[in-house]
């Protein structure tokens, strides 16, 4: 299963962390402080797995931001990778061509997007059609409830 | 939209974005924090709009790393709103937040469960996904039959069935008994018929998770299980709508999580299962091919890797698994790195037995052993696996390293480690310590010649420098003491290397240990392998030195016949850290010291080699075991024997380097003592006090026998105190008479715990009595530093001292032994004339069972005292009640410091003599060292004779006495007058002294502080002392007591104390004269 999903800018900025076991505040930041310090000190045309402590990182890097996930040793890794660019690809498509400051501004969205992708550690849909529109749903429900 | 319905958020985040430095963002954010702040508690109707923002706010601070605790219980109320905006705000910022659990969780359990019941479905699945991310223990015990109703309801949207089946699959690991009561098979096979893919991807998750645990319940989903996957492989375009594929490939993560979950079960016995099963996995490996879309690639070699495992688990197909080989060794060489990566990871688990594989996932153990006939394949690619070992990528380095691992077998063995330590040379520092491990495990398991292994770990070693852990130089000392063809062998190379230069730590303590047990057995003489040792001495550290003392020990007595040069060489070293801060080092060069002065006979029993150690296990392959079950690594599978026992190792370090035992008495004795007569042990297993005792005149001092124990009584009185302490020195006479005491002999160490019903059966509340002579207690502790002071059936109180000039310290352990609590604890020490006395901190009024308290008891002697403060105690417990009085072994004698003297002995010099009359620097500095150890103030009150004080005080300042000044003494001695200040006394001793002779005598003195001044009474049946009784308001007075014994009658000696302090002499006079008759 996946421990934590953190995207971490290349100036080692956080834009969004989400844990899905047990990390205290304390191992929150020292987790991010050692991804950060593992993923952003890696060449490119290397792998994209590192071996984490007691989890194992898979990390991937769309423009400036570095897509990084913590999951169990004998997960399938490139099933993971893939499922962070599965992620990748419904926020694109949710913001039109998604760049960093899209998920600066609406990180709200992010995480509830990232719901709708990962629940509980584990993949929840694998279709992008049903996740844009239980998500498009929600807005209009946000918009609604705004409105009436 | 969002955006723009929001505009505070918005600015505050362009405001944050803008800071330029990290303390103007703080500044920022602690201003919206105040605001925020202020807000929630100053407007009560905080409009919905404005609570949702300040929130989200928080949540963005809270990512920036700032602390926003204050924030949680807004957030969690918004769980409860009845509006779906108010609402979801909540449950989201409530899940990124909050951990699981904190206790603020528990306040919602109830809102939650009922957004769960409700009927509104986008409530439900708000509730689901907080419940699914953070739910602990006490939200499952809550809400899993709520969240079981919503995933077995076909009516519901898929949505909330597949959000209800991961949150299903949290609440089960949060609490695994509720599967076997309310979830089986039944459940899984009915979901599995489920159409919507989302939802089945969804209920694959949750079956893999259940049958990690446990396949057996599960083994009806096994033929479901297999005709989905037939299905989905044979991608008929009909079955898997459009949606769910991915960059063509129908679901790849569903096949992945099929693939997983067969993997967990048995391989299928029905043919038609297995035929089908079979065909599919054909077709994955058939038709995967390389695609330029890197993540069409990825997807589909994420499904052909999977299915490669579990072709490996079937073990069937001789043609689908060599297929998968082949895969495997044209993935090692390719260019794209993740499969790279991957194709070696694969192949190190092929090496290992594949039905084992969902075993060491599931339990995290693994007794493994290589898949034979799948060696020689992967051997084949050796060259290609080496060359992985310089890839760029540190991850492929070390799967190549694990790989290497794996394959190695006696064949290749050779090459492989020469490969390695090639390897070592160039390898980059965060891989060396793994490498080195891996090897030092290699060398030893295809050592198929003893000296081969010799050869490479000592290269290893060299090579390795810091990268050798301690389990690896252990294991070497253990593998080489066990087997005796190699101790020679082992002595001379490691020799060798020392010769050409090699001075890295771990080198130098296998060489300390390896010459000093076996290097007898070369042809160089110790004091060459001494003085080649002793050059890396100043450069290593506290732990290594400790080795490297422990080997000179052993030199000295390889040394035959005896040099004295050699032998004066070493004891300077160790002289040198006689006064060393550290406990172990100090105690260690004491002993050697006083081992090596002895006879041949004594020194031989205590440093004579290490006997073998006891047959188990490697600690190495521990060590790799406990490094990959910590990180549940597959590649636990690699390690191919591994043994359980193996915990309970006694590593070579346990013998040499031990840890400090602290001397904190045992409640009850609950472990067996060690027995005396275990020399290796018993010479390194005492404790830090015993090496604290006061300076010493003759280096033999702190091992001197007392009675008839033997040399190692001293450290052992401070582990057993209470078998030693009721039946000191067993003369021959008490041994013999049958005892009552429950503590004589060593049967009765059992009686302690189960005995005390007997005194505690009383139903009244009865007077407790000590089980055990107090007294006697008393008087070894007049000698001793540690043991029991008291003990009865429900308390013992052990005692630890230590005394410093006129200062002491005396640390009381009160144990509760009984299961019940000792209430009304008292605790009072009366004052006395001449003693302050002052407790640090009164112990509280109770104690419980089993609980030990310390009580710090602080003493100063200001004058000279007679009688010993008395501790009054008591407890009660619901039937007894205890008071007692005591005598605290704070005597006279404790404020003794003794004077470093020396004599010239008439006869020829003991070999460590001369440099301490010779006038280099070294004896100047010897003089210093001893000078050192007294009290500053040491300027001895003039009350005796003046001429007897002057000749003292140039013993003091010289360390050492001539024969003029011997015979000076002697004449200023007699011209003493006697009473009051010089007291004389005939005694009869103790029958036990008497048979035990002089030596015993001596070492009596000694014990009560009364150092014998070796060789100053010309007449060697005599004996005289010379100490100093450190007052804090008097200046410190001299005390001389000597000792004659009757040359016709053994049992007969005249006692004389001499003092400048009346009450001391006589004090004095009586402690000796008590304890000569005891």
């Amino acid at each position: 299963m996946i421990h934590f999903v953190l995207l971490i800018s290349r100036q080692g900025k956080v834009r969004l962390a989400k844990w899905y076991t047990q990390y205290t505040v304390k191992e929150r930041t020292k987790t991010i402080k050692q991804v950060t310090g593992a993923v952003l000190s890696r060449g490119p045309k290397l792998c994209n797995f590192l071996e984490f402590g007691e989890t194992k990182l898979i990390y991937k890097r769309y423009a400036s931001l570095y897509f990084c996930v913590g999951v169990d040793q004998e997960d399938n890794e490139l099933a993971t990778l893939e499922t962070v660019h599965h992620f990748v690809e419904i926020l694109d498509r949710y913001f039109g061509n998604v760049c960093e400051l899209d998920l600066i501004f609406n990180f709200h969205k992010a995480y509830y997007i990232l719901d709708e992708v990962l629940l509980g550690g584990h993949l929840q849909e694998t279709s992008k059609r049903a996740i844009h529109h239980v998500v498009t749903e929600q807005d209009a429900l946000v918009e609604n409830a705004k409105n009436g | 939209m969002q955006v723009g319905s929001m505009r505070g958020l918005t600015v505050f985040i362009s405001d944050v974005r803008g800071c330029q430095t990290k303390a103007t963002e703080r500044v920022r954010v602690d201003k919206e924090l105040a605001n925020i702040r202020i807000k929630f508690k100053a407007e009560k109707n905080l409009s919905a709009y404005d609570k949702k923002k300040y929130v989200w706010k928080l949540l963005y601070i809270y990512m920036l790393g700032y602390d926003v605790e204050f924030g949680h219980m807004e957030a969690l109320s918004l769980i409860s709103s009845p509006k779906y905006a108010e609402k979801q705000v909540g449950y989201i910022v409530t899940s990124v937040m909050i951990n699981e659990g904190h206790e603020f969780l528990r306040l919602v359990i109830n809102s939650i469960r009922n957004d769960l019941i409700g009927r509104n479905e986008t409530y439900q699945c708000l509730a689901l996904t907080c419940v699914a991310n953070v739910g602990g223990k006490e939200f499952a015990e809550a809400l899993a039959v709520d969240v079981q109703k919503l995933l077995m309801s076909s009516t519901l949207r898929p949505i909330v069935r597949k959000k209800a089946a991961l949150c299903l699959l949290r609440l089960f690991r949060k609490n695994p008994e509720f599967i076997q009561d309310s979830w089986g098979s039944e459940q899984m096979c009915y979901l599995l018929d489920e159409r919507d893919l989302g939802v089945l991807t969804a209920v694959m998750s949750l079956l893999v998770s259940l049958v990690a645990l446990d396949p057996a319940p599960f083994s009806a989903c096994l033929p479901k299980c297999v005709s989905i996957m037939s299905r989905i492989v044979a991608n008929n375009s009909s079955e898997i709508p459009a949606e769910w594929t991915y960059y063509n490939i129908p679901s790849p993560w569903l096949q992945v999580k099929l693939m997983r979950v067969l993997q967990y079960f048995p391989p299928p016995e029905d043919a038609g299962l297995r035929r089908s099963l079979l065909e599919a996995l054909g077709r994955v490996l058939l038709t995967t091919e390389v695609s330029k879309n890197v993540n069409k690639n990825n997807a589909m070699h994420a499904v052909l890797f999977e299915a490669i495992t579990l072709v490996m688990h079937l073990d069937s197909e001789q043609e689908l698994v060599s297929q998968c080989v082949n895969l495997l060794g044209k993935f090692i060489s390719v260019r794209e790195p993740n499969i790279r990566y991957l194709g070696l990871e694969n192949m190190s688990r092929l090496s290992v037995l594949p039905e084992m594989v969902p075993v060491i996932q599931a339990h995290q153990v693994a007794p493994l052993s290589a898949l034979p006939e799948m060696l020689p394949v992967i051997q084949a690619h050796q060259e290609k696996i080496l060359a992985s070992l310089q890839d760029t990528d540190i991850s492929i380095r070390r799967r190549g390293l694990d790989l290497v691992f794996s394959m190695c077998d006696e064949n290749n063995a050779k090459d492989l480690t020469s490969e390695l330590l090639k390897y070592l040379e160039t390898a980059d520092f965060s891989i060396r310590e793994e490498l080195t491990l891996k090897m030092a495990i290699l060398a030893e398991r295809f050592a198929v010649d003893l000296k081969w292994y010799v050869d490479v770990i000592l290269e290893l070693v060299d090579k390795a420098g810091e990268f050798v852990s301690d389990e690896i130089w252990f294991r070497i000392v253990q593998v080489i003491t066990n087997s005796e063809e190699l101790h020679a062998y082992s002595a001379s190379k490691v020799y060798t290397f020392l010769l050409e230069g090699s001075t890295q730590e771990p080198m130098i303590k296998v060489a300390a240990y390896l010459l000093g047990e076996f290097g007898r057995g070369i042809p160089i003489p110790p004091q060459q392998q001494f003085a080649l040792l002793h050059e890396s001495f100043a450069t290593m550290g506290l732990s290594t030195r400790n080795i490297m003392l422990s080997a000179y020990a052993k030199m000295l007595m390889n040394c035959t016949p005896d040099d004295p040069e050699f032998r004066a060489k070493v004891h300077a070293v160790f002289k040198r850290y006689e006064t060393n801060t550290d406990a172990d080092t100090q105690q260690r060069v004491l002993e050697y010291l006083g081992l090596t002065s002895r006879p041949e006979a004594a020194m031989r029993g205590v440093l004579a080699e290490m006997p073998k150690f006891p047959e188990r296990a490697s600690i190495l392959e521990r060590a790799v075991k406990e490094k990959e079950a910590e990180t549940t690594d597959a590649s636990v599978q690699r390690v191919r024997s591994m043994n359980a026992e193996a915990s309970q190792e006694v590593s070579p370090a346990s013998a040499t380097v031990p840890e400090i035992i602290v001397p904190v008495l045992p409640v009850a004795p609950i472990e067996t003592p060690p027995p005396p007569t275990s020399p290796p042990q018993d010479l390194i297993s005492g404790s830090p006090v015993a090496a604290a005792e006061p300076p010493v005149i003759e280096p033999i001092a702190p091992v001197q026998p007392s009675g008839s124990a033997n040399v190692m009584d001293l450290l052992d009185g401070l582990i057993e105190p209470s078998a030693q302490a009721p039946a000191p020195a067993p003369a021959p006479t008490s041994a013999a008479a049958p005892s009552p005491d429950p503590f004589a002999g060593s049967a009765g160490m059992e009686d302690l715990l189960g005995g005390s019903g007997v005194a505690s059966s009383a139903a009244a509340p009865a007077q407790v009595q000590p089980i055990a002579d107090v007294q006697e207690w008393f008087h070894k502790l007049c000698m001793a530093d540690n043991g029991v002071l008291y003990e009865d059936p429900n308390l013992q109180i052990g005692l630890k001292s230590s005394y410093q000039g006129f200062q002491g310290r005396v640390v009381l352990y009160l144990g509760n032994k009984a299961p019940a609590t000792l209430s009304s604890l008292r605790l009072h020490v009366a004052p006395i004339p001449g003693l302050k006395v002052s407790i640090n901190e009164h112990p509280g009024a109770t104690l419980a069972p089993k609980q030990q308290i310390m009580v710090v008891i602080d003493v100063a002697c200001s004058a000279p005292f007679m009688e010993p403060p008395q501790l009054h105690f008591g407890y009660s417990t619901d039937t007894q009640q205890a008071q007692q009085q005591l005598r605290l072994p704070i005597v006279l004698n404790k404020f003794l410091q003794p004077l470093p003297v020396t004599c010239v002995p008439p006869a020829p010099p003991a070999p460590y003599q001369p440099h301490l009359h010779s006038g280099s620097p070294r004896a100047a500095s010897a003089r210093r060292c001893l000078r050192g150890r007294l009290p500053q103030r040491q300027a001895p009150l003039v009350c005796t004779p003046p001429a007897l004080e002057r000749v003292l005080t140039e013993l003091v300042g010289r360390g050492w006495l001539g024969h003029a000044q011997r015979n000076e003494f002697f004449e200023r001695w007699r011209a003493i007058p006697g009473p009051p200040l010089k007291l004389q006394e005939i005694v009869q001793v103790s029958a036990a002294l008497t048979a035990a002779g002089l030596p015993a005598v001596q070492a009596l003195l000694n014990a009560l502080r009364l150092n014998v001044v070796p060789q100053l009474d010309p007449n060697p049946r005599n004996m005289v002392t010379a100490a100093t009784l450190c007052c804090e308001a008097s200046m410190d007075g001299i005390v001389i007591v000597r000792m004659e014994s009757d040359a016709n009658n053994s049992a007969q000696y005249r006692v004389t104390v001499s003092t400048s302090n009346q009450v001391a002499s006589s004090t004095l006079k009586d402690i000796i004269l008590t304890h000569l008759k005891a």
